[in-house]
């Protein structure tokens, strides 16, 4: 990314830049921020938190936060935030949309996986779920890597503005020095 | 089973808390009165941020599940819906500072740029640990009235 993010004196893994931490990590913030509000005005949180189990939601929030750092990190690993759009919206899409798919597949593994087994569920039946709602959740997620990725550009350049100029170099090569009197 | 798991999760929200406030206040403090004058700080300081404002988000969305909480025409409910508001500003303020911190840390040039970025730096901050404050007013109040 050029922005020096790799550097160990923060003690961090390598691995991972703190763009793409921080990013990452706002994004899901913001995602679950975006759902709860329309939620909460709409009088429905009470009803659809009630019906969650908190160990439960811990363990979706986590694998959500986990897809979304790796989602990130894949974005960032060849291109910065001031990367042309059209590097980095194909990028943005294709990993929003392979991290819904993977999120709706670890949900179904979870919820679905042990009714297969037990032949509660027929195996043809789950790979149809599994197939239909990957397709509507590689949708989704690419959607929402379109628009995260639009916002965490936005905020880039928002970030870049705040910043002090830096100062002009003198250039020596051009100075025109009165060397005569 | 289900008391202790919200006990655990209540627990974790006020630490994770506690680690933002508490390292808010002292970096706004350090760059306010030169204490701290490297980006260093605040490049270290931003990984914690963000660790500790996930676990927060995790653990409110928790809280709120085990209170069952009253609709949005109650006072409870506006003043959650105030502090949920409140919460995003606060979340997307951060990613831009966050950005301002890895921006500046590129650029670092000279001593002179280097003390413009300090004091920007210094009121991003203030204005996060002041922030920070005002939702933990709000939550005393959704928590005790």
């Amino acid at each position: 990314m050029g922005e020096g993010d790799d550097e160990s004196d923060d003690g961090a893994d390598p691995a991972l830049s703190l763009t793409a931490w921080a990013l990452a990590t706002f994004d899901v913030a913001l995602f679950v921020l975006a759902a709860l509000l329309p939620i909460h005005a709409a009088g429905a949180l009470a009803d659809l938190l009630s019906g969650l189990d908190t160990l439960l939601g811990v363990a979706v929030f986590c694998y959500l936060w986990a897809l979304f750092v790796l989602a990130v990190r894949w974005v960032l690993s060849d291109a910065g935030l001031d990367a042309p759009l059209r590097t980095l919206v194909p990028r943005g899409v294709a990993a929003g949309s392979a991290a819904g798919a993977a999120f709706l597949l670890g949900v179904l593994v979870v919820a679905v996986g042990p009714l297969v087994v037990t032949g509660d569920v027929p195996p043809l039946s789950a790979l149809l779920v599994t197939l239909v709602g990957g397709a509507v959740a590689a949708v989704v997620g690419s959607l929402v890597g379109l628009l995260l990725g639009a916002v965490d550009v936005a905020l880039y350049r928002i970030a870049g503005g705040l910043l002090p100029d830096p100062p002009t170099r003198h250039d020596e090569s051009t100075a025109v020095t009165p060397d005569r009197p | 089973m289900a008391q202790l798991v919200s006990l655990a999760i209540r627990t974790l929200h006020v630490l994770a808390i506690t680690v933002v406030v508490g390292s808010t206040a002292a970096l706004w403090y350090g760059y306010r009165t030169g204490l701290t004058d490297s980006v260093a700080a605040a490049r270290r300081y931003e990984w914690l941020f963000w660790g500790a404002l996930g676990v927060v988000v995790l653990t409110g969305v928790g809280n709120l599940g085990a209170l069952g909480p009253p609709g949005p025409g109650t006072d409870w409910g506006r003043t959650l819906f105030v502090k949920l508001v409140l919460v995003l500003a606060l979340v997307v303020g951060s990613a831009v500072r966050t950005l301002v911190v890895v921006r500046a840390d590129d650029r670092r040039e000279t001593d002179e740029h280097t003390a413009g970025v300090e004091r920007t730096l210094g009121r991003a901050y203030g204005a996060t640990a002041g922030t920070l404050l005002v939702l933990v007013v709000l939550a005393e109040v959704l928590a005790h009235g």
